[in-house]
Order: C-alpha cells, then structure tokens, then sequence
C-alpha cells in the first residue's frame, strides 16, 4: 500500500463514514460536503485516539478476517455496524469523547454477543462491531 | 463363597434361583442387594480377580466406523469389571432426558428422573460418593471456589462428584461372605439358552479357557455384561430365535452410542490474573470423594436450539507469549505457513482487544505466559439405528464370533456440538469474560475428525414401551421373555451429558428391588 494509497483511502472513509453520520445523527450541517469530511475526520480520529493503543491488533485480526473473504470487504456493512444508531454516539463523536466512545464500543461488542451476531475470524468468535473495527483500521491504515 | 469355574466337572448342570452374568458395576450392585436374601444367587464372571491376558482378548473385536479405541483396550474383564479402570466420575442424567424429546429421534424413557431418583441415592451409598447433592453453588461454596460469572439463563455450571471405587476390590469380602451367593470365577456364557415352545429361559451354557463346560439352571436371569457384550451374548444366544434373543425386531446390537468427546477449542480469559480451578481439577468433599464442574446449556437452551444435551470440561493451558518484536504485522502476512507461532500470535491479537472492550488497554500488566481454557467438549450421542455392534466372522479362543463395532455419528450430532459451542462463546463475549476460539471452524466434513468416546457404551438393548422400538421393558426384562432382563448401560435409551456408571448403578438397585418383588409375588 503507498502512501498515496492511504491518503485516498482514509479520504474516501471519511467521506463516507461521516456521510452515514451526518445522515444518521445530523451533526454538522454547514455544508454537506464539509460536513461529511469533517465528521469522518472527527470519527476516524476519534477509533484511532480510543484504540490506537493496539491498532496492530486491530490491523492484523482485520487482514486476517479480509484475507478470509477472497475479496474486497464490503464498506457498508462495516459503516453500518460501527455507527448503529446508538444513543450517544453522536455526541461522543462531536466532543471527540474517547471514555464515552469506548464504553459505547464496548456496549455494542457485548450486545453483539448477546444477539448472536458473532464473527469466526480464524475461529476466533468476535463479535460483529469488533470485526468491523479490525476492518476499518486495516483500510484507513493510519490513525494518528 | 468363590469357586474356580475351571474345577467344575465337565457337562455337570447346576441350579440356582438368580443367574447374574457378569460381575462389574451393574453384576456386584445386584449380588450386594440380594445378599444374605432367602434366595440362592449365582454370580458368574469371565476373568478372575486379577487382570490376564487371555481373558481380556475375549474383548477383542473389530472398528469398522467412526474411528474408536481397540475394543479389549477400554474394558476389564475380570471381577469388578470396568471399575478396575473407571475415573470415578458421577453426575445423574438431568430430568430432561428422560423426557421424549421431540427433535431427538427415539428419545424417552419409560421412566421419569422422579423414579430413578431414590436409586440414585442408593447408588450414591454404593459407590461411596456422599450426599446426592449436584448444586454447583453449594459445592462451590464448600470447597471455597468461584464459579464462572456468566449468565444461568445462558449458560450454567455443572458439578461431578469422584470416586474411582474398584467395586471388586471393595466388595469381594462381602460377596464371599453372603451365604446365598456363589461366585464362579473364570467361567464365561457362551449362551442363553431359550426353553423350546417356551418364552422363558431355561439355563446358560458355560465354558472356561481350560475347555471344561458346565450349565445353569434358575429361575431368573441377569445379564449384566457391559453395552457391547450385553448384545453379543444375546445375539450368540439363538437356540430359539435364529437372530438371537431378543432380536425379533432387530433391535438388539443397534442404537450404540458412547459420549462423544471431542477437545475443540479454548477461552482467551480478559482478566489473565485469575484462575478458575473448580473447572479445572478435582477438590476433595469428603473422604474419597471429590468434585470438578463442568460448564453445560440450561435445559431451556438445549429445548429452544434443538441440539443433543451437552457439556464442556475445562483444562488450563498457560502459553508462552507470543514475542511482540519477533514479527510485524506485515510479518503476519507471512506467517501463515507457521501455525503454532500465528495461533499464539493471534491469541495475544485478541487478548489485546478483549483488553481494550473491558477496561482499556493494559499492556504494562501483561504476564509471561498466556493463560487459555481449554475446552473438551462432551456431547450426548443421538440415538442411530446405523451406529451398532453385530457379530463378526472371526472367532474367539471360545470359538465364539467376535464383536464388529460400526459407530456412526449423525448430522445432527456435529451441529449439535457445533452450535453449543457457539452458544458458550456468545454468553463468554457477553459477560465480557474473553472470547472463544473454535479450532476447525470452516469444515464441517471434518469437524468431528477427532471425535473419540468416553469408553462409555450404551444403547445396545435400550429400554422402552414399544418392542418395536427398544429391546427391554421398564423393568428392564427383555420384550417378549418372562425371566431375562438385562442391567447396565446398555438399556440407556438416550445418555445425556452424564458418565453413565451412577445410573447403571441405580439401575441395577432398581432391578434388583424389581427380582425381590417377583419372589415376594
């Protein structure tokens, strides 16, 4: 991956990223091409400031799940299931909250186990919002 | 008093009122119920007080199924039987089994838990396990241990209790001193004979490795002789009924079914500085006796999902720590062929996440070695008219036809496994305890490739109503014969999770109160 790569990628995620947001939540309403950008900015930092501590983790389980798919992941499920609608989630993006943040994480991986919606990921049983985060950091690659 | 089968004079005829076949478990438990009872009792057993070779090749026979253990390997043919080599282990078979469980086809005893239950305080006497009391709470609290901390609606704890009682060893005195039992050591049935016109048994045919062969006459007839020899002996016994007795429906030898174990798979435990070791190792209760729990699915999970009963026994594993600076994550990438090294790497992977989800990361705790639950899993087998013991073409030095072993398992009993498997990983990410990791996840085809038994052999002669549908009747008397009934695990229509020698054993309590009453009658 060059780094050219990277830059376009991670624009491209927070494109989208903060388009699902400003239409889920209606954060940031000045512009919508600013506002999609500027929110998936602000979320992007944000995953990348809560649990950038172990972003390798998160990066080689992500390879190793993609690699499993035998093609390209799919960027909507993974949006998707990062910004369910959450009640909070909004603000802790707008405020850049990492404590809030976590803890709403940590709610959705636990509700995940409890709907069943589990990922195997070379048979590790993950829940769905942690694989997606694994994800989200393999493509956006760099999170300061 | 003991004799010597191999002294008994040659062609002599030899009455009794009860004839037991077989003294191991389910054999010893009768003759210690009818002791010193104003009936004269016959104990006879194949080996003598001691394990030797001879003997113990009788069990030899052949695997022509699932892959299985050598058949003369899992068994002890001499007195005390396959307690001479048992673990102890003993948990009763949970109420819901007994029911008919609509998705597990055959299931349904002719008998309620609620009945068996006082024989299995009985039993408990019998093997000297203390109070029959299975609450994993109360035993927890006993023993100063602490239970898993996941939700009992989800998943629950099971507790065992241990005592590895050499019932030869224990009772021989007993028995020997009973002034109404004789014990033919050495002596091994080669036939059940049927009285001609008749639906009853007249005598059993007896022959030594010395070449004597004797007979004996009585009135009623046991044959407690373990799940597979049970239905070889019933199926060389064809002096009537050309299939062999019983076997009018061909129902005797099928339906085999062990406990399928099968190790798959561990927990990655978020909080590395605890251990669990009620789940781990045997604690002791009382003298002799000790307890281990187990983690298992609430009744109303296994009813909801439709799958076989289950449980899973937990062991420690304390691995190495994967090297963080050996290897980048793009060294990852080329890891793959490496799958000892990528496993501990990937286990590491996780607990770094699972850390992260529980309380933010806490790399400068971390500890040398990784601390994971191993996880055997231990499932009821679905009952399988295709999973049987027949006769094989090869002979013994009896000139008896060996025993041939087909073991099938069903489709029903991979998901099974499968999906309680993925039920324990739900509840263990839930309660934020760590995460599960299932080995050989992707293919089914050889999901169960290393699924071995518990040396547990049941469902050969299962127990039923119908004699259309099982071998013997409540009471365990063969379907359609007045004085033959059969004692042991074999009878077992379905098995649960539990080790079945407690039941067997209350089984043959309940046999015997069953003989007492016919003498009575």
């Amino acid at each position: 991956m060059t780094c050219d790569n990277v830059v376009n990628r991670r624009t491209f995620l927070g494109r989208i990223v903060g388009f699902v947001l400003v239409g889920t939540f209606g954060v940031l309403k000045n512009s919508l091409a600013w506002a999609t950008q500027e929110a998936g900015d602000r979320f992007i930092r944000l995953v990348g400031k809560t649990f950038g501590a172990n972003r390798l983790s998160f990066e080689v389980l992500g390879r190793v799940y993609i690699r499993s798919l035998h093609g390209k992941p799919d960027l909507g499920p993974i949006v998707d299931t990062l910004l369910a609608n959450t009640p909070g989630l909004s603000i802790a993006i707008l405020h850049e909250d990492r404590e809030q943040f976590r803890r709403i994480i940590a709610n959705n991986v636990k509700k995940d186990f409890a709907d069943g919606k589990i990922v195997a990921v070379e048979g590790y049983m993950l829940s769905q919002t942690e694989v997606a985060l694994c994800q989200l950091f393999v493509l956006s690659n760099h999170f300061s | 008093m003991f004799i010597d089968g191999r002294t008994i004079e040659n062609g002599q005829q030899l009455e009794t009122e009860v004839c037991i076949i077989g003294a191991g478990a389910a054999g010893i438990t009768l003759a210690r119920e009818f002791s010193n009872m104003p009936f004269r009792v016959v104990l006879v057993e194949s080996g003598g007080l001691k394990h030797d070779r001879v003997t113990q090749g009788l069990y030899k026979g052949a695997n022509t199924g699932h892959p299985y253990y050598k058949l003369d390997e899992v068994r002890a043919r001499y007195f005390g039987g396959s307690t001479n080599l048992w673990g102890g282990h003993c948990l009763p078979i949970r109420p819901m089994n007994f029911e008919a469980r609509p998705w597990i086809p055959l299931s349904g005893w002719p008998i309620t838990r609620k009945q068996l239950d006082p024989y299995y305080l009985r039993a408990h006497r019998t093997i000297g396990i203390g109070d029959y009391d299975y609450d994993p709470a109360a035993l927890a609290l006993r023993i100063g241990k602490k239970i898993f901390p996941f939700d009992h609606s989800r998943v629950i704890t099971v507790a065992s209790r241990y005592n590895p009682l050499r019932f030869g060893r224990k009772y021989e005195a007993d028995i020997k001193k009973a002034e109404n039992i004789t014990t033919h050591l050495h002596s091994n049935v080669v036939s059940i004979n049927q009285g001609r016109d008749s639906d009853s048994i007249t005598d059993v045919e007896i022959k030594t490795l010395y070449g004597n062969h004797y007979s004996i006459r009585a009135k009623y007839f046991l044959l407690a002789t373990g799940g597979i020899e049970n239905a070889r002996i019933l199926l060389l016994s064809n002096n009537i009924q050309s299939s062999g007795l019983g076997n009018q429906n061909d129902l005797v030898g099928r339906h085999f079914m062990e406990h399928i174990w099968y190790p798959n798979g561990y927990i990655i435990p978020a909080d590395q500085s605890v251990t669990f070791d009620f789940y781990i190792k045997q604690h002791r209760i009382a003298d002799k006796v000790t307890t281990m729990a187990h983690l298992s699915l609430p009744e109303a999970v296994i009813r909801r999902e439709q799958i076989p009963d289950f449980r899973a026994e937990i062991g420690l594993e304390q691995a190495p720590l994967w090297q963080y600076d050996a290897l980048s994550a793009r060294g990852t990438e080329t890891n793959n062929g490496r799958g000892e090294n990528l496993s501990r790497e990937l286990d590491q992977r996780v607990l770094n996440i699972l850390e992260e989800m529980e309380s933010g990361p806490r790399s400068n705790t971390r500890k040398h070695r990784l601390i994971r639950y191993r996880l055997a899993n231990y499932s009821e087998q679905v009952p399988n008219p295709d999973s049987r013991v027949t006769l094989g073409e090869k002979t013994d030095a009896l000139g008896l036809r060996r025993v041939q072993l087909h073991w099938q398992l069903t489709e029903l009993d991979k998901r099974g496994i499968r999906r309680a498997q993925e039920l324990i990983a739900q509840e263990v990410g839930k309660a934020g305890f760590g995460r599960v990791r299932m080995e050989l996840i992707k293919d089914e085809e050889i999901l169960l490739k290393d699924a071995r038994g518990g040396a547990h052999h049941m469902g050969t002669t299962r127990m039923g109503d119908d004699p259309k549908t099982s071998v013997v009747n409540k009471d365990c008397r063969i379907h359609g014969l007045k004085n033959l009934y059969v004692a042991g695990t074999s009878v077992f229509p379905t098995s649960g999770f539990a080790n079945p020698t407690l039941t067997l054993v209350a089984l043959a309590a309940r046999l015997a109160d069953h003989i007492q009453t016919r003498f009575h009658a």
